[in-house]
């Protein structure tokens, strides 16, 4: 009976602990996305041969890859802090990356570098990143449609193809992705 | 009670084999028996389909239904979880001892975490990788198995485990984690030992034992690294050893049947597969060109832990048969020492390795053919047979032989096997 009691306690803290998880990674996204400061990342082409991967489009970013000399002293696979800044057209780009946490909430990104390129003479090395935001979920009859539309508008030399990304605490969520200027949500149809 | 016994019983009533009441009395054993069990077919199809609703209902989720707001979604995502939740507290509370309730609700909130965790991720774009997910799935859904005394759950845990193993154990170096699985298996040992012991040969705790085996076999290659983990091959060897060593101990204590024990399966097989690879002459000639260059790795992980798993395998080999000359010789309990000679030996001299390699697996086939001679078994006879016919199609496949004695080897064994067999069928008719 003793044992039954204890059993049934035990069980009602692990459900407590599986809505802590839950909640923490729902109350999480909704803080950045309520308190952090969105920032517009402009889509890159997708490499032509990438299969679609499941129902969601894969997105790739201008600001990816940053250049910096060979002195800093960066590896593959090192968590990076990227420091960003805002062009004359509102869109966000790397000023710096830092090994160490910058201070203040907002401005700054973690992630990590996927791998580094070298130019020939070892003067320039071209650090690319994981960004945490490269896959945009859609309903499964929507997606294969956006993605088409998706990978012909990224080519567009007016490149007004581009993420809303809340960032807070180094911590980033994706909003919404605009085609043309247009959310691909209600391009699609469908609510928010 | 089966059919064919009942028919049985009756036929030997009807001739007087049996009288009435010993019939009475086997009909009524058979029937306490079957009680005493579960009634498996009802458990094992009643747990498929609630995996099955519950997976379904995941991808139903997974769609990602547009039309719905994010908080709906969000709802809807976290109901599979709470389902689960309210089901196994009920069964707790309710039918604590009803296996079917216990094991259909711990398999329902077990997969329901994942599905939770997945569609949170979906509904809020959240990156993540497929490491951390499984990760956070496993330690959220261990205490599932021990409070609900799941061995569904158990097993589903030892398979996640042995995933995340392999995605994380072979990933590229930056992201690379060779230790984390070995402390999500030491979690799950102690439920494994129970199973073991309360029901050593329920076809639940044969699953375990299988998961067990295969997430072993999976996982301990992830260790491997330059310099040093070319003496993972010493290194699997002697695991294999062990998996015989302890198929052997549990057929003998338990007397578990040949299907349910994987550790003996295993060790068997794949301490022979090794032995015919490294019979193969260029086998050890392009090992050794690989590793020129590497160093010998002395002070590699891969080579500790070779240490270890030898001197662990020599040590219960001494242990457990301290008898061993009053016993029958098995020669695949000692396999994992003559590879161990074969490895240290291929370093200098490959062709000699490869030589004893080869030895060793026609003393073994020859002794298992006089040993199933002896004690009138065919399967063992066969089995000696079969390992030197392998060796001699391996030899098949070696160029330096010539046609002709590749001829006459085949046509040797070929020979043996119908003359072993028969004769061996003539004895038997005969007594």
């Amino acid at each position: 009976m003793k044992t039954r009691t204890l059993c049934i306690g035990l069980l009602i803290a692990v459900a407590v602990g599986h809505w802590i998880l839950a909640g923490q990674m729902v109350l999480g996204s909704e803080r950045i996305l309520q308190k952090g400061t969105p920032y517009k990342f402009r889509c890159a082409p997708l490499d032509p041969e990438d299969p679609f991967r499941g129902k969601f489009i894969v997105l790739q970013f201008d600001a990816a890859i940053f250049k910096t000399d060979t002195g800093s002293n960066f590896q593959t696979g090192q968590a990076v802090f990227l420091l960003l800044k805002k062009d004359t057209a509102g869109f966000a780009h790397i000023d710096k990356v830092s090994a160490q946490k910058p201070e203040g909430n907002t401005g700054w990104l973690t992630t990590s570098i996927s791998y580094i390129d070298r130019n020939k003479a070892d003067t320039i090395q071209t650090l690319h990143f994981d960004l945490p935001f490269t896959r945009y979920y859609m309903d499964e009859f929507d997606a294969p449609k956006a993605e088409k539309e998706y990978a012909h508008a990224v080519t567009d030399t007016s490149r007004r193809t581009w993420a809303q990304v809340h960032i807070w605490q180094g911590e980033a969520r994706i909003a919404e992705v605009f085609v043309r200027d247009t959310s691909l949500r209600q391009r699609f149809g469908g609510s928010k | 009670m089966a059919s064919s016994i009942e028919k049985d019983l009756a036929l030997m009533e009807a001739q007087g084999v049996l009288n009435g009441d010993t019939a009475q009395s086997i009909r009524h054993w058979y029937l306490q028996r079957q009680a005493a069990q579960p009634n498996r077919l009802l458990l094992v199809f009643g747990v498929l389909g609630v995996l099955l609703v519950i997976t379904g209902i995941g991808l139903l989720l997974a769609h990602n239904w547009d039309v719905l707001s994010k908080a709906l979604k969000t709802i809807v995502a976290v109901l599979p979880l709470l389902i689960g939740q309210v089901w196994c507290l009920l069964t707790l509370l309710k039918n604590p001892e009803n296996e079917l309730q216990r094991e259909s609700s711990a398999a329902w909130l077990a997969i329901s975490i994942g599905v939770c965790i997945s569609l949170i991720s979906q509904i809020y774009h959240i990156e993540g990788n497929m490491q951390g997910f499984l990760l956070t799935w496993l330690l959220a859904g261990l205490p599932v198995v021990y409070l609900m005394r799941s061995s569904v759950a158990g097993v589903l845990y030892i398979a996640g485990a042995a995933c995340y193993g392999v995605e994380a154990g072979y990933a590229p170096a930056y992201r690379q984690n060779t230790w984390a699985f070995w402390l999500l298996l030491a979690a799950i040992l102690p439920w494994y030992i129970h199973k073991i012991r309360t029901r050593p040969l329920g076809w639940l705790t044969a699953l375990h034992h299988y998961a067990v085996v295969i997430a072993l076999l999976l996982v301990l290659g992830s260790i491997g690294e330059k310099p040093g983990g070319f003496w993972l091959w010493a290194g699997y060897m002697s695991m294999l050893g062990l998996f015989y060593q302890l198929g052997n101990y549990l057929a003998e204590t338990q007397q578990l049947p040949f299907i349910s024990n994987p550790w003996r399966i295993a060790g068997w097989l794949g301490s022979a597969l090794l032995l015919f690879i490294g019979s193969f002459f260029d086998f050890w000639k392009d090992f050794r060109w690989n590793e020129e260059g590497e160093g010998l790795g002395w002070q590699s992980v891969s080579f500790w832990v070779t240490v270890i798993l030898t001197l662990g395998a020599a040590a219960n080999l001494v242990w457990r048969h301290r008898t061993l000359l009053s016993h029958r010789f098995d020669p695949m309990l000692t396999a994992f020492l003559a590879y161990l000679l074969v490895f240290l030996l291929h370093f200098q001299e490959p062709g000699i390795a490869a030589f004893i390699a080869n030895l060793y697996l026609l003393g073994a086939g020859v002794l298992l053919l006089l040993h199933g001679q002896q004690q009138q078994r065919i399967g063992i006879l066969n089995l000696g047979l079969g390992i030197i016919a392998v060796l001699a199609v391996c030899r098949f496949f070696d160029t330096e032989l010539s046609f002709i004695l590749r001829g006459l080897i085949f046509i040797t064994v070929g020979i043996c096997f119908v003359y072993f067999n028969y004769q061996l069928i003539r004895r038997k008719k005969i007594q």
